[in-house]
């Protein structure tokens, strides 16, 4: 019996913390199993057979496409106009703005090659050079802006959204 | 949105939906429904359509039944243990947790005290079971919703709600070029408004209730004379 | 709009409240009134005698008064009865839970039931027609249609108006035989009145020494005390509610009284007009008005500010062509009220019984209002204001007086003590 051979996580597992998005997960399954088994018996072929092509939405706001009701207008609440402003503009764009870079793509293209050069002879050499040398092979590559630190940005609330 | 405004009754069938579903999946909205391969109207009005394939009756109604999604203004009424009740104008009165309000912890409640105003998201609506509020999205932060503070507050018909709501509606761009307003417009019939002085609210709530006889084709006509309402 | 708005009662919410608190302090109202200034009345009177709609603003109430004969009670064998009966399941949607709609109901109905029964407003030995035997038994039945706030003042107005209008058929007794005459052999008999209540209701807030007159149930709702004065013709005081908890002193109510006293007049004045234009309607044909006429507001309307402004004219045309010089015609329906009682007004003892700025002889007032309250009872319609036992009263009116020292009165029961 295949069914009956399915593993399953311990209880134990399931309550470690690291386990909890799987222990929902896992509760969402038994839950479905047991309705399914609950109406089986209700259920005809004819109802499970038929892809209806009709999809009931109980919803006016859905429906008509209503806006939310929660306006402000010409600076009456800022924090709301700014929520406004950045919805609209995801609206309009669906995509957020770029983030701007601190090092464009020729200066890490140049850093690459003057960092770790393809060639496998140099691994070896670059291993005993100093930071000095470094230095100066890159400025002789002639960009001196590379001298400006590179920074990590503040990553944003929303990125790993979508 | 197109222009049909054939007035269908409750028992009747819609026929025009039925043949729009012969070729492509339909969705049916509130006042209709299906009877096995039929579409019957529930409720009596204009029979509304939005591309490509969306079918609904906007009847007139001024009781509100709770859907999982939309946007209403609640009066607090009560705390009960962990939850608070709140009067949203349906049959039942609705429920939010105390933890439904964002950086709420068992520890740190929130402060609601009956008679607060509350502009929340349905997150549950059954027939059988009491709604129950959210005021907070899916990440956690409050966004648009929370509690309403001052302003002044009112009903309306859940039509005037949904009126002032569609995108394209000219009310409330006509009322920016007379005052600065903050406004909250719940779908179900309930409206709150915020100006900077008590006259400007006054003419403001003025104002939109003259708008509730208005339908979609006289609303741009009355809003040409929303300025003398705002300023009697 | 002929219901209220919503299905559900404004001012239960904070914002709403301190909203209208706020409106107060300001001496602004919602709809644009003053603070002492009234809705317009209107009444319309139905085909039937006795049937009477009142709408003020969007409040609107319906009286119809049937009459029966039946026996008379044992202890007032001589007498006819009178039966009020209030439905306000009209406005039932308002209520939450069944004691709000009980606590509604009662208020309505004990106020009535002062204003007509309590000050014996009819003539109830008239109604009499065998003594221990057969009377009249009068019965109003109100009903509520719509409220939007001050339904004790469209309910008063709608019973006097429609127990003003009814008429009852003759009958005669003979040798323990009742014959009751229709309306073909003789004419049709209105009730005998003593005199003639109104109420008048103010609403008080604990952010404005302003009490604002004739509240939509918003104001009513958001008021932190409600006071409904009774007042009759002659300007004497029938009841007196108070409750609440803003800070009423006697000299908020007295002010209150004193307005009260000449809108009730006003009002009595404005429904014998109307009774008046009734008649020269009903001798006209097809002058049927039905409910549906009246939902629609297509039957003839006999509005307060229309009716009293006409006579405002006249009497303005009148004095003016005596002794003054023509008067700028004003448009604000209150100053016009005022004018019109203070004209119409025959002398009266006002100055013995109306609060004056002192102090002292402010407390005797209070003493009087109730006192006309007791006489009120059994004065015939001619008698204007008598107080025949005052000095009687004088000891123990003193004793009271040492008693309130400090004429603050939060609470009813402070000022039914006053009483």
């Amino acid at each position: 019996m295949p069914s009956k051979t399915k593993p399953r996580l311990s209880r134990g597992l399931l309550d470690m913390k690291f386990m909890q998005r799987t222990k929902v997960k896992v509760a969402k399954e038994d839950d479905d199993e047991q309705s399914r088994a609950l109406y089986s018996n209700e259920l005809n072929q004819k109802m499970l057979n038929s892809n209806s092509n009709y999809i009931i939405e109980p919803s006016y706001t859905i429906c008509a496409g209503l806006i939310d009701g929660r306006l402000s207008f010409r600076g009456m609440n800022p924090e709301l106009e700014r929520l406004m402003e950045l919805e609209q503009a995801e609206k309009q764009g669906n995509t957020r703005p770029e983030q701007p870079k601190e090092v464009n793509d020729q200066e890490m293209a140049d850093a690459y090659y003057a960092n770790q050069a393809p060639a496998v002879c140099k691994t070896m050499n670059k291993k005993f050079a100093t930071k000095n040398e470094f230095n100066k092979r890159k400025s002789n590559n002639g960009n001196p802006k590379w001298q400006k630190k590179g920074q990590f940005k503040k990553p944003r609330a929303d990125d790993d959204e979508d | 949105m197109s222009a049909n405004t054939s007035i269908i009754m409750p028992g009747e069938r819609v026929t025009l939906v039925e043949d729009a579903a012969k070729n492509k999946r339909v969705i049916l909205g509130p006042g209709l429904r299906r009877l096995d391969d039929k579409v019957v109207a529930s409720k009596a009005g204009p029979l509304r359509h939005k591309e490509p394939n969306t079918f609904w009756v906007d009847n007139y109604q001024r009781r509100y039944v709770p859907a999982r999604g939309d946007l209403i203004i609640g009066i607090v009424k009560a705390r009960a243990g962990d939850l608070y009740r709140v009067d949203i104008g349906s049959a039942d009165m609705a429920s939010i947790s105390y933890l439904a309000f964002e950086a709420a912890t068992k520890k740190n409640r929130p402060d609601l005290n009956p008679g607060d105003l509350l502009y929340a998201r349905v997150l549950n609506a059954n027939a059988d079971i009491e709604p129950e509020l959210v005021c907070v999205n899916s990440n956690g932060k409050s966004g648009k919703l929370g509690v309403l503070q001052d302003g002044f507050f009112f009903k309306c018909s859940l039509n005037l709600g949904r009126l002032l709501l569609r995108e394209s509606c000219p009310a409330l761009a006509a009322l920016t070029e007379e005052l600065p307003y903050e406004i909250a417009v719940g779908v179900n019939g309930r409206i709150w408004v915020k100006a900077h002085s008590m006259r400007e609210t006054v003419g403001l709530a003025n104002a939109i209730m003259a708008l509730e006889q208005a339908g979609y084709s006289e609303i741009e006509k009355i809003c040409g004379n929303l300025n003398g309402v705002v300023q009697a | 709009m002929f219901l209220n708005a919503n299905l559900f009662e404004p001012g239960k919410s904070k914002s709403e409240r301190s909203f209208i608190q706020s409106a107060v302090k300001q001496n602004t109202r919602f709809d644009g009134r003053k603070s002492n200034e009234f809705r317009d009345v209107k009444l319309t009177f139905g085909s039937d005698w006795g049937t009477v709609a009142v709408s003020m603003g969007d409040t609107k109430v319906l009286a119809q008064v049937s009459c029966d004969i039946g026996t008379p009670s044992s202890a007032r064998a001589n007498e006819g009865t009178l039966y009020l009966n209030v439905d306000i399941k009209g406005v039932a949607f308002l209520d939450e839970i069944q004691s709000t709609h009980d606590q509604r109901f009662l208020t309505l109905n004990s106020l009535l039931e002062r204003t007509f029964r309590s000050s014996r407003c009819l003539d109830l030995e008239s109604l009499c027609i065998a003594v221990e035997q057969h009377v009249w038994c009068v019965r109003v039945d109100i009903n509520v249609l719509n409220h939007d706030g001050n339904l004790y003042d469209a309910s008063t107005i709608a019973a006097l108006a429609a127990l003003m209008h009814f008429r009852r058929p003759e009958v005669s007794y003979a040798e323990g035989e009742i014959h009751t005459f229709s309306e073909r052999e003789r004419e049709l008999m209105p009730l005998l009145f003593l005199h003639y209540p109104v109420s008048v209701t103010y609403c008080v807030y604990k952010s404005s020494s302003h009490p604002l007159v004739d509240p939509t149930l918003l104001e009513e709702n958001a008021a932190d005390s409600i006071i409904v004065l009774s007042f009759n013709s002659y300007q004497e005081l029938c009841t007196l509610n108070a409750g609440g908890t803003a800070p009423t002193n006697v000299r908020t109510i007295m002010q209150c009284a004193r307005s009260a006293a000449n809108r009730s007049k006003a009002v009595v004045q404005f429904i014998r007009k109307a009774l008046e234009l009734d008649a020269e309607r009903r001798l006209q044909p097809n002058r049927v008005a039905g409910l549906v006429d009246l939902l629609n507001d297509t039957a003839p309307m006999l509005s307060f500010k229309h009716l009293m402004e006409q006579e405002m004219q006249m009497e303005v045309v009148q004095q003016s062509s005596c002794e003054e010089p023509i008067q700028p015609k004003e448009t604000v329906a209150h100053e016009q009220l005022h004018k019109v009682t203070e004209i119409a007004e025959t002398p009266m003892d006002e100055s013995s019984w109306l609060p004056s700025e002192q102090n002292l002889q402010q407390e005797q007032l209070v003493e009087d209002v109730p006192q006309s309250l007791k006489e009120s009872t059994p004065i015939t319609a001619t008698t204007s204001k008598s107080k025949p036992n005052r000095g009687k009263n004088k000891a123990s009116k003193k004793q009271q007086l040492t008693q309130r020292k400090q004429d603050q009165s939060d609470s009813e029961e402070e000022v039914t003590l006053i009483l």
